[in-house]
This record gives structure tokens, C-alpha cells and sequence, in this order.
């Protein structure tokens, strides 16, 4: 069986739900009228009380909270429903490590729910010196409460206040000293309102994370800006599309010059798929190959230069992808569990890992299933 | 502060969690699973140290699903 019991899976794309004491525990007196709180709500459409995140006066009532108990998967929507009709380990990490257990998965990496996935959300605010202070307590909560709750299991992660270039680089040495492996990044900055990554304006945090060392860790989706499809296109044609969202910003990186000026850069693409990979490196070089003269693009070095030296991708399901791991890079390729969503094959997650992995040698799944993202988060196997 | 109803915008909103209801039933089909194949290990007397590994893994999923699946029942029960 290739997948060894001794093999310990690292997935690097999971979520957590904010418990609602996240801010209120954190935030300066003065600041928790407007900080994000959990209010009861009631659903105009529905009449349905519900528990919602507010923040500065806004209601936010898709955040995640939408577990609702009896549901079956022919039922999924995006209802908001209350913690109590979660399982706790969405919001709890003990009862997570537990879940883990179960699913025999030894760590994961949670992004964040209601601040969308890279933080987008303090983006939005008003009062920015509250927005960074939100941000920053995050932060804390994961980093201080969440992931230490059971340092072996979480690969720790901070996002950024990425619409304050000084302030982000002061928050990445700030994480970086208080164990961050990895840091959340819009996956379309452009898409937010700020300059792309063919700018040279993240210089600097690009930079500092070459000095820490951490993962810059671009979750689909987390750039706001949804796969482009018809207005009355079925849901199933925009969750089929998401991975794509991966695909533009590794194409954005691999023309830019930007990687050129940070060769120490670690980019990981979370919960995009991977067997999309071999047919973009192949459309990237051949573009590369007959326009590269009349672009303002590196003329030495293909893109695929660019993807072996910088980035990783994962899978969850994703049987093309494993069959072209050596196109791709089996150095290349982590693995995520995506729990707690239901994409999630919890409590099987190892077993349908092993499945996928059945023809795979032993030594190429042990890289992919934990020996890469141990690497590449700095994450070794406790003592 | 006036409450301005947030566009239904977020990073991915099909982000549907696992349901209680679902997690329970995941659960017991997984303590049948998991105890079938420890009866196979503890029956097969050649063991190795990777049946030992296996089966170490095993005991320690049972005993976590066990302690949590009653947590579901009494919500579904009050439900």
C-alpha cells in the first residue's frame, strides 16, 4: 500500500469559523462597538433568526455559518444558521484536533471564514486603523489561541492588512517571531482595488517574506473576484470554474518580473487543483517562446522557470494530476483535506488518499503527502 | 451607525460546513469500517510492525469517533 501508516498527512488547505469572542476578546474598548461582534439576526426573506457577524454596521450573513443540521448534500445552499448547529470542530480546536484524529490527518492549515480568505474583508472598512487592529487580532487568535492549542497539528497562518504596504510588512516580521508559517495574500490583488503583482509595489513584502521565509499562501477566490460566468449558469458551472482563479494569478506571477527580484519566494496556490498545471506551463512557454520579443517579459527563462523554483499546488481529489505528477513536479504537490466543508471526505480523508494514491510509489507519496509541505512550511515532525 | 445589509459576496459561498446530521452518519459508517478491520488485524497472528503501526491508527480513530458521535445524537434527539 503505497500511503504507509507511518506517513503523516499535512494538508494545506483547511478553514476554521471565528468563534464569536475572536474580537470582542482583542479590540480596545473604544473599538468593540464597531468591531466585528455576533449578532441575532433575522432573515427578511425567511423570518429565520440567525447568528451573523456585524462589523462596523454591516451585516455579513453568508460568513461560513451555514451548517445546518438535517441538511442533506442534494440540500446544500448557503442558509446562515448558528454555532450550535455546527460541529464544533469548525470553531473549536480541541474538538478539531479530535476530528483530525478521526480522519487520520496529523496537521492542517486553517484559513480564516468570516474575514474571507485572505482578509479582504478589513479591506473594506471604514475606519482603517480599526481594520489593521482587526486584522492583527486574527492574527493573535490564531496564532496565540488556535495553533496553540496543539502546536503538531496547526501549520500556523496571519494574514495581512495587505492595503497598508508598511504596516503589512511590520504585521509579517511580527507573525514570523510569533511562529506564522505562512501568510494568506489576495489571489488577484488587481481584483481589490491595489496594484498586481507585475507592479513593483509589493517589493517590500515580498521581500520581508523571502526573510521569514514563509509561505505566501494565495487561496482561489481570496482576491474577491469570482470565475466569470453567465448570470443564469447554473452554481455547479462557478464551483467547477473556481480552480481557474489559481490558474490567472500563477500565470500573472510566471510573466511577471517580479519573481526575478525575489528568487527566495515561496508561493503556494491552496485548494486550486493541480492537473490544470502541465497544459498552462505548456501554453505559457509556447507564448513565451514565439511573443516574448515584443513583451516586457524576462527573455532569458520560460515561465515554467519561474513555476519549478517558486511555486507548489495541492490536491484534494484530483486523479489527472496525480497520473501527471512528473510533468507537474512530484516536489511540486502537497495535499489538502478542506475540512470542514463538505467537499471534504472527513472521516475517510486518509483512506480516499490512499485510494488516489494506490499506483503512486511510496517514496513520491510520501513527498507529496507530507515531505513537501513540511519543507515548504518550515514544519518538521515534533521531536 | 446605520446597518447596511452586505451584498451576499464572500470568498467562495458555496462554502457549505459539514452538518451535524451528516457528520453522525459519516461517523457510524466509519466505527463499522474501522472495527471490521481491527478484527482482521487482531485475528491475523503474523503481524508485522506495519500491521502494528495500522493498527495503533486504527484504535485511536475508534476511540475518538466513539467519544464523539453520542455528542450528535443528543443534538439531533433535540432537534
Amino acid at each position: 500500500m503505497p500511503l504507509q501508516s507511518w506517513m503523516e498527512l499535512i494538508s494545506v488547505d483547511d478553514h476554521l469559523i471565528e468563534h464569536p469572542r475572536v474580537w470582542s476578546d482583542r479590540l480596545p474598548a473604544k473599538h468593540l462597538e464597531a468591531g466585528p461582534k455576533i449578532i441575532d439576526w433575522e432573515r427578511p426573506d425567511t423570518g429565520q433568526m440567525c447568528q451573523v457577524w456585524e462589523y462596523e454596521g454591516r451585516i455579513y450573513p453568508y460568513i461560513g455559518l451555514n451548517a445546518v443540521a438535517g441538511k442533506k448534500p442534494e440540500q446544500y445552499g448557503i442558509e446562515p444558521v448558528r454555532y450550535d448547529d455546527m460541529i464544533p470542530g469548525c470553531y473549536d480546536p480541541k474538538a478539531r484536533v479530535a476530528d483530525m484524529d478521526i480522519d487520520g490527518v496529523q496537521a492542517m492549515t486553517c484559513f480564516p471564514s468570516f474575514p474571507r480568505f485572505a482578509g479582504a474583508v478589513f479591506a473594506e472598512g471604514e475606519d482603517k486603523e480599526l481594520a489593521k487592529l482587526c486584522s492583527a487580532a486574527w492574527n493573535d487568535f490564531h496564532l496565540d489561541e488556535w495553533a496553540a492549542t496543539a502546536p503538531d497539528r496547526f501549520v500556523p497562518v496571519a494574514m495581512l492588512p495587505f492595503w497598508d504596504l508598511e504596516a503589512s510588512v511590520k504585521e509579517v516580521h511580527r507573525v514570523a517571531a510569533k511562529g506564522a508559517k505562512c501568510v494568506t495574500f489576495p489571489d488577484l490583488p488587481d481584483r481589490l482595488g491595489l496594484p498586481s503583482v507585475h507592479s513593483d509595489h509589493w517589493d517590500p513584502l515580498l521581500s520581508a517574506m523571502e526573510e521569514t521565509d514563509m509561505v505566501l499562501a494565495q487561496h482561489f477566490g481570496s482576491g474577491g473576484f469570482p470565475p466569470p460566468i453567465a448570470p443564469d449558469a447554473p452554481f455547479a458551472v462557478f464551483i467547477t470554474l473556481m480552480g481557474t482563479m489559481s490558474m490567472t494569478s500563477m500565470t500573472d506571477w510566471l510573466f511577471s518580473n517580479t519573481l526575478y527580484r525575489h528568487p527566495k519566494l515561496k508561493i503556494g496556490l491552496s485548494e486550486g487543483g493541480i492537473g490544470w498545471i502541465p497544459y498552462i506551463l505548456e501554453r505559457c512557454d509556447s507564448v513565451w517562446r514565439k511573443h516574448r520579443f515584443y513583451n516586457n517579459i524576462n527573455q532569458d527563462h520560460p515561465p515554467s522557470y519561474l513555476f519549478k523554483k517558486h511555486i507548489h499546488g495541492c490536491f484534494i481529489e484530483d486523479d489527472f494530476g496525480v497520473e501527471m505528477r512528473h510533468m507537474i513536479g512530484v516536489d511540486k504537490i502537497t495535499w489538502e483535506c478542506d475540512y470542514p466543508h463538505s467537499d471534504s471526505f472527513w472521516p475517510q480523508s486518509r483512506e480516499r488518499a490512499a485510494q488516489a494514491l494506490q499506483k503512486v510509489p511510496d517514496d513520491e507519496v510520501h513527498r507529496m503527502v507530507e515531505l513537501n509541505a513540511r519543507e515548504f512550511y518550515n514544519f518538521p515532525r515534533a521531536a | 451607525m446605520d446597518r447596511i445589509e452586505q451584498l451576499p459576496v464572500s470568498d467562495w459561498t458555496d462554502q457549505d460546513l459539514l452538518t451535524k446530521d451528516e457528520a453522525r452518519g459519516r461517523l457510524v459508517d466509519e466505527i463499522g469500517r474501522c472495527r471490521v478491520r481491527l478484527d482482521e488485524l487482531k485475528a491475523n497472528l503474523k503481524t508485522n510492525e506495519a500491521d502494528e503501526s495500522e493498527r495503533a491508527l486504527l484504535a485511536r480513530r475508534l476511540n475518538a469517533m466513539e467519544s464523539i458521535v453520542g455528542e450528535y445524537d443528543e443534538y439531533l434527539d433535540g432537534k
